[in-house]
């Protein structure tokens, strides 16, 4: 029922808001996994980042799809919360350092144990658009702990102009996903994170976007 | 039931172009069988110049259906048409132009033009054109001094209404053809002119490409659309004198020696639309303004030669007819 509910969102509010207003396009869609488990790593400028990137996967993986978010913003109100958890269906994540007792990735990691697709933000927050922010190491965490998981880079173009942050009312432009070449775990987590960033600036060069 | 606007002019001009993309269609079935014979397998190995014009051929069907549609369904499906062609090429500018945070909220207001400035022609205010720009430019100008910094204003300000003019001001002189009181034209009737033009310019603009992709070494401006060539222009004149000449006793009241000079003007005036566009795109450094028509670009790039043409055509009608 709560997957039913979510699917129902997808596939008739967010699709047809997305694909008509903003003509959202995904470039080589062909490098995104069919199945899970994977991790799509992501620019952030935008609340929207995270329904286009559902909008990228066919119907049938929407159950599979499982953002990652920041515990203290999403959870800590009650509509916020609904739609996080039940049109999206986050996986929770605490940012604060208190959190030390408990293994802050435990809920990823199970995520990924069952199959599901991970949708990640390593800048860790919104920024301006135009400006790629430094990566958190989480995502390197992960794929040390699942070296077999292959890291998808996408980079998002104008989303974080139709929507930026504090922005209430959303302006119609045209948006797009370039979806990069997969990665894995290269056994050190300074080369891996470096690669990562490198991969998405790279992306971002090609699209032209960063200033 | 055949509604009312389906004057014996504009079937028999809408049949035409049926036949024109069924020859088409017939041309490329038949060069693809062709390449099938002569040993290439699959269609994923016909040369790229041959799959580019399959899906050029397609998205013409698709585009040629609604716009038919819109003109045998009346007045307001036309006018709703032009509208959303206004705003497609409008969302494809915005898109592009460079512009500050703190321009955002005028990206809003440049989109306000575009049911302004429709529905002010739909109830028959031929002064629309003025009207909505000055609205829009006092909106936007207003925000920019009164919310922004001052630095970039001037190119801001400027960019913005730059779009304003062409995806609605000049694009809506398309609409305005719909308002025959105005035009005092009424007795040919505003569909039948407006098929006439957009007919008359994108055929200049296909026979342009396909003479200039065809023969043709001399490049007149190299740097703004080093692909053009002085024979495509030629073609392109030829195509739209010809398609004047022989549509305007169906779809105008024009005789034959007005057709030919009106055929002339329009083809020159698309060339010059097209050419705008170039330039613009050679600016901000892209090859297509969208990805909205397989094989065409955007909607900007199949449109850009009536930006020019159609206000031509409108005013020369008013003027003289």
């Amino acid at each position: 029922m709560a997957t039913l509910l979510l699917v129902a969102f997808h596939a008739v509010v967010v699709r047809p808001l997305l694909f008509g207003l903003l003509g959202w396009a995904i470039y080589h869609r062909e490098r995104l996994p069919r199945v899970g488990p994977a991790i799509i790593i992501a620019n952030h400028n935008s609340h929207l980042d995270t329904p286009a990137l559902f909008a990228m996967f066919p119907i049938s993986l929407l159950p599979i799809l499982r953002p990652v978010a920041a515990s203290d913003y999403f959870l800590t109100n009650r509509i916020r919360a609904w739609v996080a958890r039940r049109l999206f269906g986050i996986i929770p994540l605490s940012r604060s350092l208190n959190s030390r007792e408990r293994d802050p990735l435990a809920g990823c990691s199970a995520a990924l144990r069952a199959g599901a697709i991970l949708i990640i933000f390593p800048e860790g927050t919104r920024g301006e658009p135009g400006r790629l922010g430094r990566f958190k190491s989480g995502v390197g965490h992960l794929a040390e702990r699942h070296p077999d998981v292959p890291v998808i880079p996408v980079f998002l173009t104008m989303l974080g102009r139709v929507l930026p942050k504090r922005a209430l009312v959303p302006v119609p432009l045209l948006c797009a996903a370039h979806v990069g070449l997969e990665r894995k775990w290269t056994g050190d987590r300074g080369s891996f994170m470096t690669g990562l960033e490198g991969a998405m600036a790279g992306l971002a060069g090609e699209v032209g976007a960063l200033e | 039931m055949i509604p009312a606007t389906l004057t014996a002019g504009l079937a028999t001009a809408l049949a035409g172009i049926l036949g024109l993309l069924l020859v088409a269609s017939a041309t490329l079935g038949t060069v693809i069988a062709s390449h099938r014979m002569l040993g290439v397998p699959r269609w994923t190995a016909t040369p790229p110049a041959v799959a580019e014009l399959a899906l050029r051929i397609r998205s013409w069907w698709i585009m040629a259906g609604a716009f038919a549609a819109s003109l045998v369904l009346g007045r307001a499906a036309s006018l709703l048409f032009l509208a959303v062609v206004s705003f497609l090429v409008l969302r494809e500018y915005q898109t592009l132009v460079p512009v500050r945070a703190a321009d955002r909220p005028c990206l809003f207001l440049v989109y306000c033009a575009v049911p302004l400035q429709y529905f002010l022609i739909g109830f028959g205010h031929g002064e629309a054109g003025p009207l909505a720009l000055m609205i829009v430019l006092a909106a936007v100008s207003g925000v920019l001094a009164l919310d922004g910094p001052p630095e970039g204003f001037l190119r801001s300000a400027s960019t913005m209404m730059w779009g304003v003019l062409v995806a609605v001001v000049a694009l809506g002189h398309l609409a305005l053809l719909l308002a025959p009181a105005r035009t005092g034209i009424g007795a040919v009737g505003g569909p039948a002119l407006l098929l006439y033009l957009v007919f008359v310019v994108q055929l200049g603009d296909v026979a342009q490409y396909l003479a200039g992709k065809s023969f043709g070494c001399r490049r007149p401006v190299p740097l703004v659309s080093p692909n053009k060539t002085g024979a495509g222009f030629v073609g392109g004149l030829a195509a739209t004198i010809s398609a004047s000449a022989a549509l305007a006793p169906l779809l105008t009241p024009f005789g034959h020696g007005e057709a030919v000079l009106v055929g002339l003007a329009l083809g020159a005036l698309g060339c010059l639309g097209d050419l705008t566009v170039s330039a613009l795109k050679r600016d901000l450094g892209v090859k297509d303004t969208g990805r909205l028509l397989p094989g065409h670009g955007g909607a900007l790039d199949r449109v850009d030669s009536l930006v020019f043409a159609a206000p031509f055509f409108y005013y020369y009608l008013t003027a003289v007819h």
